[in-house]
């Protein structure tokens, strides 16, 4: 069934899911762009692919692992907290689960 | 590379070649703006060293630094350390990397000077560079178009003459699209030829790093130097690293085989794209190659698969950026990145993953295996790059899914993996026109050749100098 439009809840929840905030004009355009291209993609459904294997990976590789004595490039914790927006005893900061 | 020539010849030293696409930045960039970041000091006290070494051991200078002294800009979504990436975003505005990408690393390994990081749409999330959260880069050719994207900052900068080459990166028409619409050479190679270490993540199943340039051979020079297995990528191939220049000398277009696909040229082009790629092909006839018309799936498939894998991987790539370890807050976020995440958590979500996502990936193998077939029976596939000359500034906005229509046959190749060229072939009412080349995977020297002998017979990668400012 073609919707023209996802609902304000729909778009919302979605939002959720991505850890995201809208405001009012932004959820208005959203729910008809989304709606549009989730019904365009729907052009997919012409082809019959009940046989068809998944690709996930082009060139074929499987199981890379690193390999034995391979250098490894790790930052120091300096390096690593450089960008932190706070930090807490050589530590990043994060909201508080319980009282700080 | 006509710079290193000069460079060996002592016609001018890497300072002053690196002071001059410096002057040629502050004269043009104020209106072209396709620089982000300048790192001029920077790429002075580089050049410097290079004239050292230069004058220490001569011509040898360059048998391990094949690309010393040559200036560049690179696209800013490669991580350079110590020097801001944004990504042309407001999430990664002030963000200083701790490390370097693999191909930057290369690349001043190799001696090459970087000049700055250049404008793309932010997060690479659009074929304009209108969706950057900094400002827009205007076209070279008429300051009232785009340059395309995503990487328009370095196809603009490459045609303004302000670097020797730019580095960009392709998830599906990214390094193409705005090379055809600048005038300049752009290469995608195949994906895992050249390491995605160090680059923001768009979607990590396509994402290939490539290069803009001036010709087919500068393109040579440079994937060489980039390209090879990376221990920091775990998705880059061990499949040997052709010697590109040389095989490039030597390539001749006699008894190839270029298929000419009939669905790629029904798509709504515009009349002068359709006439200077025929004739293209007519050249590239001329040259010895057979043209032999072929076909290809719908492009419309090809669209609809590229939408949901790259929305999906976006979702998961960004979903990242927490604004803890670094960068800003999620708040910071253009519409475009949100509409794309959410579009892609909405596909991956529980009850819509089989419908969108797997479909998508399957329809993928269909799209492979049509292009295998294909290259059974030629060596390359011939067709616009884009469907139509610089869009005007301000007309993407009115599509969903502008990106995804300008890149319709950059889609299939990129969906595929596999590698391909866009070169310019003429103009078309004073704006440049791309051909693209496409080869199986691993065979960038077949698309490379072809391209030189083209740009040796025609000289339409000249046009740029003709450019009026």
């Amino acid at each position: 069934m073609t919707k023209e439009r996802l609902s304000k809840e729909e778009v919302l929840h979605i939002a959720q899911l991505c850890n995201l905030t809208l405001n009012q004009v932004e959820i208005d355009k959203l729910s008809v762009m989304l709606a549009e291209t989730i019904e365009y993609v729907k052009v997919l459904d012409e082809l019959d692919t009940s046989h068809v294997k998944e690709t996930y990976q082009v060139t074929g590789l499987t199981n890379v692992f690193q390999k034995t004595g391979q250098k490894n490039t790790t930052l120091s914790q300096q390096e690593a907290l450089a960008n932190a927006k706070e930090v807490i005893k050589d530590m990043f900061a994060t909201k508080a689960v319980f009282e700080r | 590379m006509e710079t290193i020539k000069g460079l060996q010849a002592g016609d001018f030293s890497a300072e002053e070649i690196t002071k001059d696409c410096l002057s040629e930045i502050e004269e043009k960039d104020a209106k072209i703006k396709a620089f982000v970041t300048v790192t001029g000091e920077l790429a002075i006290a580089e050049a410097k060293k290079a004239d050292v070494l230069i004058k220490n051991k001569g011509a040898k200078a360059w048998a391990h630094r094949p690309l010393l002294g040559v200036p560049f800009a690179c696209k800013d979504n490669f991580s350079t350390k110590d020097i801001t990436t944004t990504a042309s975003s407001n999430v990664l505005k002030n963000y200083i990397p701790p490390f370097e990408s693999t191909v930057t690393t290369r690349l001043r390994g190799a001696g090459a000077i970087l000049l700055g990081k250049t404008n793309m749409d932010a997060f690479a999330h659009g074929s304009s560079t209108e969706t950057s959260d900094f400002f827009n880069t205007a076209n070279p050719w008429d300051l009232k178009r785009s340059p395309g994207g995503s990487s328009g900052g370095s196809a603009a900068a490459v045609a303004a003459n302000m670097c020797v080459f730019a580095m960009g990166s392709e998830t599906a028409g990214s390094v193409r699209g705005p090379a055809s619409w600048c005038g300049v050479t752009g290469l995608k190679p195949t994906y895992g030829r050249v390491s995605r270490y160090g680059v923001v993540a768009m979607a990590s199943s396509t994402d290939s790093p490539g290069p803009l340039t001036k010709s087919a051979a500068d393109a040579a020079k440079v994937l060489q130097v980039i390209a090879g297995q990376d221990d920091n990528d775990a998705t880059t191939s061990s499949s040997k690293v052709e010697k590109y220049l040389d095989l490039l000398e030597k390539y001749s277009l006699k008894g190839k085989k270029i298929g000419r696909p009939k669905s790629y040229f029904e798509i709504d082009l515009e009349p002068g794209v359709k006439k200077l790629v025929d004739e293209s092909l007519k050249t590239l006839a001329g040259l010895g190659a057979t043209i032999v018309d072929m076909d290809l799936i719908d492009p419309k498939y090809s669209i609809a698969v590229y939408t949901i894998l790259q929305r999906s991987e976006v979702s998961s790539n960004l979903a990242r950026l927490d604004g803890i370890r670094y960068g800003n807050p999620r708040t910071e976020f253009g519409f475009e990145a949100k509409k794309r995440m959410m579009l892609g958590a909405y596909t991956l979500s529980s009850g819509y993953y089989d419908a969108y996502y797997a479909k998508a990936q399957k329809v993928r193998t269909l799209l492979i295996e049509d292009l295998k077939k294909a290259f059974s029976e030629v060596d390359m596939i011939a067709g616009p790059t884009m469907p139509c000359v610089a869009m005007k500034l301000g007309e993407s906005e009115k599509s969903p899914m502008f990106g995804e229509l300008m890149d319709v046959l950059n889609e299939q190749s990129s969906i595929a993996g596999i590698c391909g060229i866009s070169l310019p072939c003429g103009l078309a009412e004073g704006l440049p026109v791309g051909m693209m080349l496409m080869a199986d995977m691993f065979r960038e020297e077949e698309i490379l050749g072809a391209s030189h002998v083209f740009q040796k017979e025609t000289g339409y990668h000249k046009d740029i100098y003709s450019i009026k400012f």
